[in-house]
């Protein structure tokens, strides 16, 4: 049994008549990696604001490690945060910016002496690997750097919880690269709980323990990046989450009709949905296969089409199947083993009955 | 190429240079010039064709200097002030304020600059006379007993430079204070600083040029300013710039005032160093005061 670290319960927030978060429930545990993803204003800020306590939940209970801070200002709560632009303070260098949060009066506690405050920046420091850089300012940094520097700043004061609110989202695709491992490194070391805000899904798979997927104020889903992955729950998570092919149904002897299409799901993926059910299925661009030779028109779980093109994607080669209906279908295939198509030609596509994700037509 | 460019900014940058020729280094070596003349008979108010530094010993003598010290603790106090004042004022309008209301906040803060200095300054003389408006506010609500008797002193000068020059402060602030990023204020919270200590640690710092162009632009035109004291001050409010004033005009003793206006302009120039090297040696206790040795870097 893991503890909780962070406990929302009933979180609501609106701006005006635009909600931002609405009724949320959400329990973080201690030493998590947890993710929040999500489009451009699904909440996921606002609620990681709220946790910091630079937003005030209009409706709802807000526990850190067991209290309620709601009410409670920023510099009263063990959580830091880094920010989206680092907002690093440009008239200290960089090892007075770690010691800023040191520096501070806290309830109970002495200061730190002189000695202790710079063994504590010293190791920080270290630990994001910026100890040669102590004594120069910000604006001589690099944004990896100073990325490095915000993360070593929040860190310092060994938070409850650490807050990240998109914080590799001005990196280069590289940098950000190297620091979604370092950050992942740098987590298990220290055992903080990360709270990581991000609009960039394959960030969230590489780095969480586990996925919050957030859509207009609410949760679509939570879970280990495989479920995300694996098994969408909502028609929105599979759409935001890796490459999807849509298509609207009517559900008709326990499979799944799309005009010339017929879907073939696992039975189970059917449970609940009676027949002439209006239906969304989705199939990820990954587990269609494109074939050489049509396959017979109506045979479950494949298509017949033209080939519109093929884009070269580096690691894999993407084709883009046109049917007769005027359907596109999206196949991906790794580039090693993808066979040789001309563009213009006749032919099928396929997948399996474990790829067909179902959902209610109405719930999305 | 680079020749033409370079032709280019200087035919562009023209007006400035101009402006600068005629209207600055002119007039100012002019006065400078007539400061090493002398005033030859009641009918000339200049003559340069023997030229002595004895202006400059008849200002050291003269009545100059009491009035000098006078004027700058007029200037120093209003500045302050002003600093005072507007310092809560521009903050609240570049942070705190709904940024719909800003440009309406804005152009009430220049309202006062659409109106002759000269008028406004007259306007505070009917509000602070003995029978004026603020003497019969101030009895209405029992703190006064009696006629107000502010007007013609050296408080009211204080009171009015202190209105006249409040939005050259305000100004410079508010620019500063609104290109603040409001992250680095929330991280500073954030790292468990109080709101005070977020202020003097986080804001300030960062907004310093905008405090130093604004004291500079409030305590320069305030050292030369004559027309406040000569409408509030009376006899007992006098400030440097109206003897300044005087030699130009009534006295008509050029010589004598270009000395006094070369003099002056020295000492501001004096005072401004002395308080920048003050707050330099400020900032360098601070600075070592926070300064944190690793022991590892070299």
């Amino acid at each position: 049994m893991t503890t909780t670290t962070v406990s929302l319960r009933g979180i609501s927030k609106a701006y005006g008549t635009v909600t931002a978060v609405d009724g949320l429930d959400l329990d973080i545990a201690e030493g998590e990696f947890l993710s929040l993803l999500g489009p451009s204003g699904c909440g996921k800020t606002t609620l990681l604001r709220m946790i910091g306590g630079f937003e005030e939940p209009d409706a709802g209970e807000l526990l850190l490690s067991g209290e309620s801070v709601v009410g409670v200002p920023p510099n009263r709560r063990a959580v830091n945060t880094v920010f989206q632009a680092y907002a690093l303070f440009p008239h200290m260098t960089v090892a007075q910016n770690v010691a800023y949060g040191l520096r501070q009066r806290r309830q109970g506690q002495p200061r730190p002496s002189r000695a202790e405050l710079a063994e504590r920046v010293r190791e920080a420091l270290a630990l994001v690997r910026m100890s040669e850089y102590a004594d120069r300012r910000p604006k001589k940094l690099s944004g990896g750097q100073q990325q490095r520097v915000a993360l070593a700043r929040a860190i310092v004061n060994r938070p409850d919880v650490l807050l990240l609110d998109e914080p590799l989202s001005a990196l280069d695709r590289n940098l950000r690269e190297q620091m979604q491992v370092e950050l992942k490194l740098i987590q298990r070391q220290v055992g903080i709980t990360f709270v990581f805000v991000t609009h960039d899904q394959a960030e969230a798979l590489s780095m969480s323990d586990r996925i919050v997927v957030m859509n207009a104020g609410h949760i679509e889903q939570v879970g280990t990046p495989q479920e995300v992955y694996g098994s969408p729950a909502t028609a929105f998570v599979a759409g935001f989450i890796g490459t999807q092919n849509f298509a609207d149904g009517i559900v008709k002897d326990r499979v799944v009709v799309a005009d010339e299409v017929t879907y073939a799901p696992e039975l189970s993926a059917l449970d609940g949905l009676e027949d002439g059910r209006t239906v969304r299925v989705a199939v990820r661009a990954e587990a269609v296969t494109v074939v050489a030779e049509p396959l017979p028109v109506g045979t479950a779980n494949t298509a017949v089409g033209t080939l519109a093109g093929t884009a070269f994607l580096g690691d894999v080669v993407q084709h883009v199947v046109l049917c007769e209906d005027g359907r596109e279908i999206l196949a991906r295939t790794a580039a090693a083993g993808a066979q040789p198509l001309a563009t213009g030609a006749l032919v099928g596509v396929t997948w399996a009955p474990e790829s067909v994700h179902v959902y209610p037509a109405d719930a999305s | 190429m680079a020749r033409r460019t370079q032709r280019t900014t200087a035919s562009l940058s023209f007006p400035v240079w101009a402006w600068l020729v005629f209207f600055v280094f002119t007039p100012l070596a002019l006065v400078v010039w007539y400061s090493f003349g002398y005033k030859p008979d009641l009918f000339t108010a200049v003559s340069t064709d023997q030229l002595s530094f004895d202006r400059y010993g008849e200002v050291l003598d003269g009545v100059f200097m009491p009035m000098f010290w006078a004027t700058l603790r007029i200037a120093l106090t209003g500045t302050l002030l002003c600093l005072l004042v507007a310092v809560p004022f521009a903050y609240w309008m570049a942070v705190k304020v709904d940024p719909r209301w800003r440009p309406l906040l804005l152009a009430l803060v220049l309202v006062p600059f659409w109106t002759n200095f000269l008028v406004r300054t007259i306007g505070w003389q009917v509000i602070l006379a003995p029978s004026g408006m603020a003497s019969d506010v101030l009895n209405a609500i029992g703190i006064l007993d009696g006629p107000l008797d502010i007007l013609y002193t050296r408080g009211a000068v204080q009171l009015g430079v202190v209105y006249n020059y409040l939005p050259l402060m305000i100004l410079p602030l508010y620019v500063v204070f609104e290109r603040l990023d409001p992250s680095q204020r929330e991280a500073s919270r954030d790292l468990g600083a109080g709101r005070w200590r977020t202020f003097f640690s986080v804001t300030v710092p960062d907004a310093l040029p905008g405090i130093a162009s604004g004291c500079l632009l409030v305590f320069i035109p305030l050292m030369g300013d004559y027309l406040t004291a000569s409408v509030l001050g009376g006899a007992r409010g006098t400030m440097v710039g109206q003897i300044v004033a005087r030699q130009f005009t009534s006295a008509q003793n050029w010589a004598l005032g270009a000395a006094m206006a070369v003099t002056l302009m020295a000492f501001v120039l004096l005072t401004v160093l002395i308080v920048a090297a003050l707050f330099l040696l400020v900032r360098a206790v601070v600075r070592r005061a926070r300064h944190l040795d690793l022991g590892v870097s070299p």
